[in-house]
């Protein structure tokens, strides 16, 4: 009502000032826009300033192609650029997408390989895509390698029967930025993980490798002996790897020397199973989830085991997080909570300086392919249906839920002032999400809290009914057989 | 022995027409839904289909309330706990169903006279416990495919060998292991066709186990009425399956021989003996 006071002049400086606030606001919103790797930054934690729901599905790039012999691997989980750019990497490609509508921006040949995530890196020149190539021994078909990689091997004078590397491509261009891939021992189905000056790879072998972005140097290489789940975490100096463990070798968070490779320590936990995902270094912690459903947290610092907390799941009571194929779960964190989704898509709260369970909500939609992220007031789920969930992060409630147009919704990445995520295996797309201003927010308890009216009106509608019915129809035709043909000395007997 | 008809069609009527027995059974899947949701199992409300279903069948509910409550590791250590429960179940369904069979009608002195059958329908529960472990590592060494067919010979050669062990409990007095054996003697009489009706009966409600979408299949402790509907009907057509099994037993109870019919000299064995002499 004041405003209809203020003169003209002042009302032109109102408009101004809230042009200039909405620029400088809006600024660091778009250069925020930037989710280089897995869960967004280094240490994987998934934290996202982007909106929270609700939301709607902005546009999707329904037109993309695979190509290679067996494209069910789908696209990567999507990695954004400062600029906005999204680039993924498809089985023998890697794609960059304008942020702004999806337009193909570039399109480089990439070795025919799993779709493990890439990461984006910056050098002098600009920024740049790392990402891994090539399945080894063990393409789907013999016909594999449709785009064969000019390998380290036959510029080194070694033997090049081995095909996985890690390669690079100008984001600008999708021309090659090293003058050849760096060969790898084994496959990688891991994620990229990247800091200012070094890439680092975990492979199924369990060799840690670290690159020189600018070079494509192999700076050290470190083997753990067991395959390494889920990205390298880069924190504090130090480079982060889970290893899965196997029959003789214990699953461990170990800790090295990012510039050395040097082993500085090796975290477990007694009771816990394999470790399936990356150490995820959020709100002071540094957690991980294992096979049997073991949340788990350690002190970043030292790997001093903190405390375990097991999920339990009757629908899936051996294994509730997995680790398959190129899918990479992890946990989130943030403000006291830890979050966790099982494959079931069931979510978890725990509390971070204890672990005690705090709340859990079945969404009853499965979500074996991908980690949730964090908003300031959700936790965002995506699922194998292709719906993407928000659940109030202090409640537990389900606030929103969205069709995302196709099914195995994965890998959200936060771009700023939207959401982006890919869908689909050989019919893949990339979908964008934007913040719906006019929808409303739902809120809805999980399944899995009793509600006795729910409970006692399904009971009397559904049990006694039908015992009702059973009864009336089973009577008369119990009168018209009579008592039941038994021998004499039975019927005597009783 | 009465054909496989006409013993499920006697089953049917002679249990669904007993108001005690339908009752007694639905106030006792309300009752352990209560109870299990207070321990924190968190559903499926499907799993309770099987709780009025000869072991080892019933073992799928054991073990996913065990393992639904209290985890892997302590789940599978405690397992016999609701074993344990579901056998008293069982026992007082057993004696209301040999009443309704013998006399057309239940009472509670039927369901107290069916705890004779307590150790017996228990130590089936612990052997159901073991053949889906013992088909489980069969499984592990078969394959997917040959797993399932594993899996589904085990259940069906279970329920034809022992569904008779608990109606000789109760009728009969027996012992433990007199119980399982003339259970296996019963079992096997030539021209029963009990195997046919063992088969008929456990492969397709081991499929219910498979089959994804059936009605309270998803996590959640307040059931919608379609998943009262489909439990309630699962647990009558177990129950009437025992009253089949009760009729079938009955009728042939006194021709069951008493002790293993020993295999007599083989050909050889014979002619060299003859020889002897």
């Amino acid at each position: 009502m004041r405003l209809l006071h203020l003169s003209r002049a002042p009302r032109r400086s109102l408009a101004v000032a809230s042009i200039t606030v909405a620029i400088v606001v809006g600024a660091p919103r778009a250069a925020l826009a930037d989710w280089v790797q897995f869960q967004g930054g280094g240490s994987h934690d998934g934290l996202s300033d982007g909106p929270s729901a609700p939301w709607a599905v902005g546009w999707a790039t329904d037109d993309i192609k695979l190509e290679g012999t067996d494209a069910r691997g789908g696209l990567s989980y999507p990695i954004i650029a400062k600029d906005g750019t999204i680039v993924v990497v498809a089985p023998t490609a890697v794609l960059g997408f304008d942020g702004g509508d999806g337009s193909e921006v570039f399109s480089a040949e990439r070795d025919f390989g799993p779709s493990s995530q890439p990461a984006i890196g910056q050098v002098p020149a600009g920024p740049i895509v790392v990402f891994t190539e090539g399945f080894g021994d063990s393409a789907p078909s013999a016909s594999g390698s449709v785009t064969p990689s000019p390998s380290a091997g036959t510029q080194d004078g070694q033997d090049d029967g081995f095909d996985s590397h890690v390669n690079a491509v100008d984001i600008a261009t999708g021309e090659s930025v090293w003058g050849s891939p760096v060969q790898l021992e084994d496959i990688v189905r891991n994620p990229v993980a990247v800091n200012e000056t070094t890439a680092y790879i975990g492979d199924v072998g369990g060799r840690v490798t670290a690159v020189n972005l600018e070079s494509g140097e192999v700076r050290w290489t470190k083997d753990l002996g067991s395959p390494i789940s889920g990205a390298v975490t880069l924190d504090a100096g130090r480079a982060l790897a889970t290893t899965f463990g196997g029959q003789n070798e214990p699953s461990e968070i170990v800790a090295l020397d990012a510039e050395s490779g040097q082993e500085l320590w090796r975290a477990s936990a007694e009771d816990a199973s394999n470790m399936v995902t990356a150490p995820i270094v959020a709100d002071g912690r540094m957690l991980t989830l294992d096979a049997f459903g073991g949340v788990l947290a350690f002190d970043p610092e030292d790997g001093h085991f903190l405390w375990r907390t097991e999920v339990v799941n009757p629908l899936v009571p051996r294994q509730p997080f997995l680790l398959q194929a190129v899918g990479a779960p992890a946990p989130v964190s943030a403000d006291g909570r830890v979050f966790a989704v099982d494959v079931t898509g069931r979510v978890y709260a725990f509390d971070a300086e204890t672990g005690a369970a705090l709340w859990d909500h079945a969404l009853n939609s499965l979500s074996q392919s991908s980690p949730p992220i964090l908003t300031d007031d959700q936790i965002l789920v995506s699922t194998d249906s292709g719906t993407l969930y928000a659940v109030d992060r202090v409640s537990g409630h389900l606030v929103w839920r969205l069709d995302g147009g196709g099914t195995f919704l994965r890998g959200l990445a936060d771009a700023g002032d939207h959401l982006v995520a890919v869908r689909g295996l050989d019919n893949a797309a990339v979908v964008e999400f934007e913040a719906d201003t006019t929808a409303r927010l739902v809120d809805e308890p999980s399944p899995t809290s009793l509600d006795i009216g729910k409970l006692l009106t399904g009971f009397l509608l559904g049990g006694v009914l039908t015992g009702l019915v059973a009864l009336l129809l089973a009577r008369p035709l119990q009168r018209r057989l009579g008592p039941a043909p038994l021998p004499p000395s039975i019927e005597k007997s009783e | 022995m009465p054909r496989m008809r006409t013993s499920f069609t006697r089953g049917l009527a002679c249990t669904w027409s007993s108001p005690l027995l339908v009752g007694a059974l639905i106030a006792w899947l309300i009752a352990e839904w209560l109870v299990v949701v207070a321990l924190n199992y968190p559903g499926p409300f499907a799993l309770l289909n099987y709780i009025s279903a000869p072991t080892p069948l019933s073992t799928f509910t054991d073990l996913s309330i065990s393992l639904g409550t209290l985890g892997v590791q302590r789940g599978l250590l405690f397992v016999f706990g609701p074993a344990a429960v579901h056998a008293l179940w069982y026992s007082g369904l057993v004696g209301l169903v040999i009443e309704t069979i013998e006399s057309g009608g239940a009472t509670r002195w039927g369901a107290i006279r069916g705890l004779r059958a307590f150790p017996v329908v228990l130590a089936l529960h612990v052997i159901g416990v073991a053949v889906i472990f013992a088909t489980d590592i069969l499984a592990g060494v078969g394959g997917l495919g040959l797993a399932l067919v594993i899996r589904m010979a085990g259940i069906v050669v279970a329920t034809w060998v022992f569904a008779f062990a608990p109606v000789i409990a109760v009728t009969e007095r027996r012992r433990l292991l007199d119980c399982l054996g003339r259970s296996m003697r019963a079992a096997r009489m030539p021209g029963s066709g009990n195997l046919t009706f063992a088969a008929l009966y456990a492969v397709p409600v081991f499929a219910t186990l498979l089959t994804p979408g059936l009605p309270g299949s998803l996590l959640g402790v307040n059931p919608p009425f379609s998943a009262w509907i489909y439990v309630v009907l699962m647990n009558l057509l177990h129950a009437a399956i025992l009253g089949a099994f009760v009729l079938r037993y009955l009728s042939i109870a006194e021709e069951v021989p008493e002790a293993p019919v020993r295999a007599g000299p083989s050909g050889e064995r014979a002619n060299s003996a003859r020889r002897r002499r």
